[in-house]
């Protein structure tokens, strides 16, 4: 997709947000609430109508699939569902839209754990079972690409596993897994790419570990005066760091140069990795509370 | 990796065609199986299954109610009308139905589900516009062969000819009619307005004082009245202004409602 913007009421909520996908990857799409992740998650889907740019899954727009669910399976919004119908009932409404043989209804059910509430009442589930429901009907016709918005809302740490594993499985398999959502230490555990959205724009963009790792290394010695002296010497700025360690604003190879140079022995040098947390913060420019 | 903004530009991909997905996702689903669901929705829920079955019941107790004790049936005008408030009172409860069916989807998003599988809004209205079309034959049908069967019973009641008998393909055009703009105006109700509540709401209560106030003020009212084109065809109409003008004010209605279903958030 490329150049993807939208605006509404004169306030552009996405501007030219644009990225492709590959397969066999888990990629996460992170942003503050407001940041333009479920309108550029419909803008995919074809349930918003870009002002620009477009979106396209193997080389069509989802809308221009005559069969879309065989593309992409989608998880917009878990509670949009009719309260009223059982959960095999909306699945199996689903199934023959999609041309897939009802059993398969009963088949994703058992598989996200919903079995034994088939023929309840889905106004009668929980906020977690929505949930899996939701990601059982976007995984009706093994499609090749999901696209699910916040899937783990409202799931319990079981669940998070369960859905986790899922997700994985999927990409292992070669499947594309997109997935939105707020909790970042689950997205540390499954994502392989990180999208970073803010005010409407791609802030970041990259695998989880290079966006993590830091400019500065982590330097730790038995006479840290020594060493922080050598350090400001060498020109290298230095701040305090938690665990008795010192931060210093130079690659891993200068530091080690420099304090090899002085001939001071080191207990630990490493790159400093910021927390996902830390980067979705720094990216988006919020705070933490 | 990219930090920062990424270039706005196209990237060229022709359409995966050969792989197994991709020829499922080439085949669009058949048009009937969009109408069995929607079909099937309009009996989703348990509620639903009850109201539906209670639906003939109801109909056949209204129908006795407007046309056994009638005490003046001297005309074929006169024979004919009372299935007008028939039509209009005793198909409520399918009325609700559809109106649940339409208002519902929207009200509860799980139009979403169904617009993510198969994404033409025209063919998904299409499809419950078909489901609207069965509904309106089967009512048409229960409504033309039992209305005669009572109201003939009630004419010889109280010694009166049944003089509909010769008359069936006006007796056939007047029910399909006013059955049609019933369900007509159930629809534009329920896609105007998107919640089951308020749909419902609107529709037996407006429309029903609608009626009322056309009995008083039929020059009037008889100028937005639904029905006024069927009591036109039966004989009980106010003029052709008021009957072109009902007509004109409905499929407006009709056509608004659609453009704002072409147009209205589905996420």
């Amino acid at each position: 997709m490329w150049g993807l913007t939208k605006a509404y009421e004169g306030r552009t909520v996405v501007d030219q947000v644009g990225f492709e996908l590959q397969p066999g990857t888990v990629t996460a799409f992170l942003g503050p609430n407001g940041a333009g992740k479920s309108t550029t998650l419909r803008m995919i889907t074809g349930l918003t109508r870009p002002d620009r740019g477009q979106a396209t899954i193997a080389g069509r727009p989802f809308s221009a699939w005559p069969n879309p669910s065989h593309v992409a399976g989608v998880l917009l919004d878990a509670a949009a569902v009719h309260p009223g119908r059982s959960g095999r009932g909306h699945l199996r409404m689903a199934a023959t839209l999609a041309g897939v043989p009802g059993r398969r209804a009963d088949e994703v059910l058992e598989m996200l754990g919903l079995a034994d509430a088939a023929t309840r009442k889905i106004g009668k589930y929980s906020l977690g079972m929505r949930q899996r429901l939701g990601i059982a009907h976007a995984l009706l016709t093994n499609p090749p690409l999901l696209v699910l918005d916040e899937p783990i809302n409202g799931l319990d740490p079981e669940g998070i596993r369960a859905v986790r594993n899922l997700l994985r499985g999927h990409a292992a398999r070669g499947g594309t897994v997109l997935l939105s959502s707020h909790v970042l230490s689950e997205v540390d555990q499954t994502a392989d790419r990180v999208l970073v959205i803010g005010n409407g724009r791609v802030v970041a963009d990259g695998p989880l570990a290079s966006l993590t790792t830091s400019s500065r290394s982590l330097v730790r010695a038995k006479d840290m005066n020594r060493l922080a002296e050598a350090l400001q010497r060498g020109g290298i700025a230095i701040q305090p760091a938690p665990d008795g360690f010192i931060a210093a604003h130079a690659p891993v190879e200068q530091v080690s140069s420099v304090t090899f140079a002085a001939g001071i022995p080191l207990l630990g040098l490493r790159e400093e990795q910021m927390s996902l947390e830390d980067l979705f913060f720094r990216l988006t420019g919020g705070g933490r509370v | 990796m990219t930090i920062g903004h990424p270039p706005a530009h196209p990237a060229v991909q022709a359409p995966l065609v050969n792989v197994p997905w991709a020829v499922r996702a080439s085949r669009a689903s058949s048009f009937w199986r969009l109408v069995a669901v929607e079909a099937r929705k309009l009996v989703g829920s348990r509620s639903d299954k009850i109201v539906m079955a209670f639906a003939p019941l109801f109909l056949i107790g209204v129908m006795l109610l407007f046309t056994l004790p009638q005490s003046n049936l001297a005309s074929a005008g006169r024979q004919l009308q009372p299935m007008l408030v028939v039509v209009q009172l005793g198909l409520l409860l399918v009325f609700a139905t559809v109106i649940k069916l339409v208002a519902g989807e929207w009200q509860y998003k799980s139009v979403q589900p169904t617009l993510l599988v198969q994404p033409s809004r025209m063919r998904y209205l299409v499809a419950q516009a078909t489901v609207l079309l069965g509904v309106w034959l089967v009512c048409t049908l229960f409504t033309f062969v039992l209305y005669p069967v009572l109201i003939e019973m009630a004419a010889d009641g109280i010694n009166h000819d049944y003089l509909l008998g010769h008359r069936q393909g006006w007796v056939l055009g007047v029910t399909m009619l006013s059955t049609a703009l019933v369900l007509l105006t159930a629809l534009i109700v329920s896609l105007l307005i998107p919640n089951t509540g308020g749909s419902l709401t609107v529709f037996f209560i407006v429309v029903p004082l609608l009626a009322l106030a056309r009995m008083l003020l039929p020059e009037v009212f008889g100028l937005i009245y639904p029905l006024e084109a069927a009591w036109h065809l039966a004989g009980g109409g106010t003029g052709w202004v008021q009957t072109i003008s009902s007509l004109v004010v409905w499929l407006t209605l009709l056509g608004v409602s659609l453009v704002v279903l072409s147009r209205r958030d589905a996420g």
